[in-house]
C-alpha cells in the first residue's frame, strides 16, 4: 500500500469517526476534529459543508420522489460482480503464490530440476528422493543451502520439504489395489550409494 | 457465531456493533434464504419481521466470502433499493448528467466496499445510516471538487482585487467578528436547492458553513474556529464569496417574485 492509499483510508476512518461522534456538525465539533487531525483540515471542512447541505435540503424536502430507476441498481450490481471477480482472482493468485512458496519444486520443469541437480553435484534420483521426503536423518547443510539459493527461497522452506511426510508419485498409485504407503525411508548416505553418480562424486558426499 | 468486527478506533480499541444488532444477526443466521429475503423487503422498521440494514450488510459480507454468492446477488438489490430512496432526497446540487453519475458512484462504492473482503465496511454494521451518510458526503465532495473548476476549495485565489464581482461597500463597515448567524429558513432552503448548481464550490461551502453551520467568518480571539482559518484565505475573500452566493440567491428570489 502506498502512502496515498494509506492516507485515503486514514481520511475515510477520520470521516466515519466524525459522523459517528457528531449528530450535527457545528463550529465546535469541526474545530475539535480539525485540531485532532490538522492534516485533513480542508477535507473535514468540505465534508462538513456537504453534510450540512444534505441535512438542510432533505429537512425541507417535501416533494414526492420518483424512485423507479432499476438502472441505478443494475449498474451497482454490475460493479459488485466485477469486484467479486477481482477479489476472487486476487485470492486465487495469492493461494497459488502461497502454494508455490511452500514447495518450489512444484511447477518447476524437469529439465530445470535436472540442471539444478547437476549444479549441486547430485543426480535426479537423489533429488527426487529429497523432494518427496524419502530421505531421513541428516542432509548436508551445503546441499540444502544450494537448493535454497537455486530456488531463491529461505533455507527453512527447503528443510521443511525434505523433512516432511513422504510423498508417493501420483503415477504410481494405479498399480496398487490399496492406497500405497511409503514403508521405508533411507538415509542420505544410502541414497548416494544407490545413485547413478560416479565414484568420485559419491566419495565427495560420503566423506 | 457472529464474527466480530476488526476495524479499530484511533485508540486501538476495536469497534463493536450495538448489542441489538448482534442479537438480530445471531437470529438471522438461523433463517433460510427465503425468510431473509422476505424480511429484507420490509422497509418500515415498525413492521414485524423488519430486518435492519446493518444486519443485511453482515449477511451480504459473510456470503461474499462463500463460493455461491446467492445471498449477495439477491439481498444486495434490496439493500440498494433502501439507499436509492435516500439518495434522491439527499443528493442534489449537481446538474445532469453529473447527478446521475454521483448516484451511481455512491451505490457503486457501497457495493464494492461490501464485497472487497476488507474491514472498511465495518462501519455499515454499526450504524448504517451514518456510514452511508459519510459515503454520500465523501462522494459528493469529490464530485464538487472535480466538477467545479472555477471555485474549488483548493482554489485559494483571492477575490480581493478587481475580480471580486460583488459589492464591496460593506467591507468598510464595522465587522461583527464572532457573529454566529441563524440557520437558514425553509424558504431559503428551497431557493438554495435551485441555485446550488450555479454556485462555485467555494461560494457554496462558505455560504453553508457560515449560514447553516454557524461558523463565523473571522474571530478576534485566536484559536476560535472561523472560515478564514479553515479555508486559509483572507477575510475579504470569504466575504466576497459569501456575497456572491447571497446575490445569486437573491436574484433567484427576485425573479420568482416578479
Amino acid at each position: 500500500m502506498n502512502s496515498a492509499q494509506h492516507n485515503e483510508i486514514k481520511l475515510h476512518d477520520v470521516l466515519h469517526e466524525f459522523v459517528m461522534a457528531v449528530e450535527r456538525p457545528d463550529a465546535n465539533s469541526l474545530e475539535e476534529f480539525v485540531k485532532k487531525y490538522p492534516q485533513f483540515s480542508a477535507e473535514l471542512t468540505n465534508f462538513t459543508a456537504e453534510w450540512l447541505l444534505q441535512d438542510l435540503l432533505s429537512e425541507n424536502d417535501t416533494s414526492e420522489k420518483n424512485v423507479a430507476s432499476g438502472a441505478l441498481i443494475s449498474k451497482a450490481m454490475s460493479r459488485l460482480q466485477n469486484k467479486l471477480y477481482e477479489v476472487g482472482r486476487t485470492e486465487a493468485n495469492r493461494e497459488q503464490e502461497t502454494n508455490s512458496n511452500v514447495n518450489p519444486f512444484e511447477g518447476c520443469q524437469p529439465a530445470e530440476l535436472k540442471k539444478i541437480a547437476r549444479s549441486l553435484g547430485i543426480d535426479t534420483t537423489i533429488m527426487a528422493k529429497l523432494k518427496n521426503g524419502r530421505i531421513e536423518g541428516e542432509i548436508p547443510t551445503k546441499l540444502c543451502d544450494g537448493f535454497a539459493k537455486a530456488f531463491d527461497v529461505p533455507l527453512q522452506v527447503i528443510k521443511e520439504i525434505f523433512s516432511g511426510p513422504a510423498i508417493i508419485q501420483a503415477q504410481a498409485s494405479f498399480k496398487s489395489h490399496a492406497k500405497p504407503e511409503v514403508v521405508t525411508k533411507e538415509t542420505f548416505e544410502e541414497a548416494v550409494r544407490r545413485s547413478t553418480l560416479g565414484d568420485d562424486e559419491k566419495e565427495k558426499w560420503l566423506n | 457465531m457472529v464474527e466480530p468486527l476488526t476495524k479499530t478506533k484511533e485508540t486501538g480499541q476495536v469497534y463493536a456493533r450495538p448489542p441489538e444488532i448482534e442479537e438480530e444477526i445471531a437470529c438471522a443466521l438461523k433463517l433460510g434464504i427465503d425468510e431473509i429475503l422476505t424480511r429484507a423487503v420490509i422497509r418500515d422498521s415498525r413492521v414485524d419481521g423488519y430486518m435492519s440494514s446493518e444486519c443485511m450488510v453482515y449477511l451480504i459480507r459473510r456470503d461474499a466470502k462463500s463460493s455461491t454468492h446467492k445471498l449477495v446477488n439477491e439481498l444486495t438489490p434490496l439493500l440498494l433499493k433502501r439507499c436509492e430512496t435516500n439518495l434522491y432526497s439527499k443528493v442534489t446540487g449537481f446538474r445532469e448528467p453529473t447527478l446521475q453519475e454521483v448516484h451511481e458512484e455512491i451505490l457503486g462504492r457501497l457495493v464494492e466496499l461490501l464485497v472487497d473482503g476488507g474491514n472498511r465496511a465495518d462501519y455499515f454494521e454499526i450504524r448504517f445510516n451514518d456510514a452511508f451518510k459519510c459515503l454520500r458526503c465523501e462522494v459528493c465532495t469529490y464530485y464538487q471538487r472535480h466538477d467545479d473548476v472555477s471555485g474549488s476549495i483548493e482554489d485559494k485565489t483571492d477575490l480581493d482585487g478587481d475580480n471580486d464581482g460583488g459589492n464591496i461597500d460593506d467591507l468598510h463597515c464595522e465587522i461583527d467578528y464572532d457573529k454566529v448567524p441563524s440557520s437558514l429558513t425553509q424558504e431559503d432552503a428551497v431557493y438554495l436547492k435551485q441555485v446550488l448548481s450555479d454556485l462555485t464550490d467555494m461560494e457554496r461551502n462558505i455560504f453553508i458553513l457560515h449560514k447553516q453551520g454557524g461558523i463565523p467568518i473571522n474571530s478576534k480571539f485566536s484559536g476560535v474556529t472561523n472560515l478564514v482559518n479553515l479555508l486559509g484565505i483572507s477575510e475579504r475573500t470569504v466575504r466576497n464569496h459569501l456575497r456572491n452566493a447571497e446575490a445569486k440567491l437573491a436574484a433567484l428570489k427576485e425573479a420568482d417574485n416578479e
